[in-house]
């Protein structure tokens, strides 16, 4: 967890970066580590970077840089308790911290998790798991407008990308399945039937 | 000649229960006010999505909610009680906590937990696979028996309706219900089955959509992405998969 601030007055901006739990996805680690990416972030005003490593964590020491660029770096390998707290310091809040990001690789739970929140959102699909469904998913998302695709080598630009665009709200306008469910069991018809 | 009428004997049998099997599914089904759900939960992400889809479940209509899960993955049977504390929170006043397992309330009625063999384990050899999905099939019969004389909507009532998104555990359990209703062991009218194709699928179906789709035995076959709607429908008549925009949330 970033410390909380407010303590020296200046106001977060927090990026997460996940990796999932089950795979390993180191590539992502060495990526959003490299001086580029951390160019990216200073250059789109982050305080913060927050690192979920899963299996990839005994290899985060090894990409972590010497120059952080003055940003402030942690790792932890995962939280049982899900990332929603984690999740939330990437949140807007006012005088506390700016809307930060969200980096993660294309698990679904995770990504619903960050557009319920109103993350900024990059997605970036873990090549090595050979599942071109999760791909398909990021693809639709960005094609959609809810959240910006990378691969690992275009990290540095989609941070930047992610920033600038107003991404599409995802709360508010989904369908029920509880109604669907209603009129397969037949209340509907149960209604009617004491209607007429 | 003594194997062949038996033969025969057989076939009769199975005939008269089939064709009585549609005729006892009668029109008129009185209309209750109390109804069974069953919920299928499978492995991590599947159950997370099934708590968002569930989200406005009506806990005063569907009294009895029975929540199917596969052996080993203490995962999905926690989350049954996290699924269960949604639920009954929306719906009780100074709400200090869900119910236990088979407890009843009198608002939110009661919920149970039914666990059956796994039909595959991970890393499992191929060749064994078809046993080991024989008895999960054989426990997924045993688990909505178990549940229709345990019922606590009206004695020996099968579940109204079985909801799931897809984990393995899933086809089992809808074979199981189709083979009930097939020999007239329950009522055609019982165990409505509604599969709700992963959120994570934009453009082909998991391999239980696939399976399930293709023998054609879900009552509502829904899907959330447009594209893949298009993609299954065709510009044919008849629609196969339906789209209702996204229902989780």
């Amino acid at each position: 967890m970033p410390e909380s601030s407010g303590k020296n007055g200046k106001v977060m901006k927090v990026c997460l970066i996940t990796t999932g739990a089950t795979a390993k996805f180191s590539e992502l680690i060495q990526a959003a580590l490299a001086p580029d990416c951390l160019q990216a972030f200073v250059d789109n005003g982050f305080t913060h970077l927050n690192f979920q490593c899963g299996e990839s964590f005994s290899s985060f020491d090894a990409f972590k840089p010497a120059d952080t660029k003055g940003l402030n770096i942690q790792a932890f390998d995962f939280n049982k308790s899900g990332l929603n707290k984690e999740m939330r310091a990437c949140q807007a809040k006012a005088g506390i911290s700016k809307k930060g990001l969200l980096i993660c690789h294309a698990g679904a739970g995770t990504i619903l998790d960050g557009m319920r929140l109103g993350l900024a959102l990059v997605v970036v699909p873990n090549a090595s798991l050979l599942d071109n469904h999760q791909d398909e998913l990021a693809e639709e998302l960005e094609v959609q407008g809810y959240a910006t695709r990378s691969d690992i080598s275009g990290l540095a630009r989609a941070i930047g990308n992610a920033c600038e665009k107003e991404e599409k709200a995802w709360v508010g306008h989904n369908a029920s399945l509880a109604p669907i469910i209603d009129a397969v069991v037949g209340y509907e018809d149960d209604v009617r039937a004491r209607l007429d | 000649m003594a194997i062949l009428s038996a033969l025969r004997l057989v076939v009769a049998a199975v005939f008269i229960l089939l064709t009585t099997a549609f005729i006892a599914s009668p029109s008129l089904y009185p209309p209750t006010k109390l109804s069974h759900i069953m919920v299928v939960l499978g492995s991590g992400g599947h159950t997370a999505e099934m708590m968002s889809l569930l989200r406005d479940i009506n806990p005063r209509r569907y009294t009895y909610r029975t929540y199917i899960v596969s052996s080993g993955d203490g995962f999905s049977a926690g989350k049954a009680a996290e699924i269960e504390q949604m639920i009954q929170s929306k719906h009780v006043q100074s709400f200090i906590g869900p119910t236990k397992a088979g407890e009843f309330h009198p608002i939110t009625g009661t919920w149970d937990l039914k666990i059956v063999p796994r039909a595959r384990k991970i890393h499992q050899p191929l060749y064994s696979t078809p046993f080991s999905s024989l008895w999960c099939l054989i426990g997924c019969l045993r688990a909505l028996h178990a549940t229709s004389t345990t019922s606590t909507i009206a004695p020996h009532e099968y579940p109204d309706v079985i909801i799931t998104n897809g984990p393995a555990t899933a086809v089992m359990v809808i074979l199981a219900a189709t083979i009930l209703k097939l020999f007239a062991v329950a009522p055609a009218r019982k165990m409505k089955i509604i599969y709700v194709e992963s959120w994570a699928r934009v453009k082909t179906l998991s391999l239980s959509g696939k399976v399930l789709l293709r023998i054609g035995i879900c009552d509502k076959f829904l899907v959330q992405w447009e594209s893949l709607a298009k993609s299954i429908n065709g510009t044919g008549a008849k629609r196969k998969v339906e789209w209702r925009g996204f229902l989780v949330e």
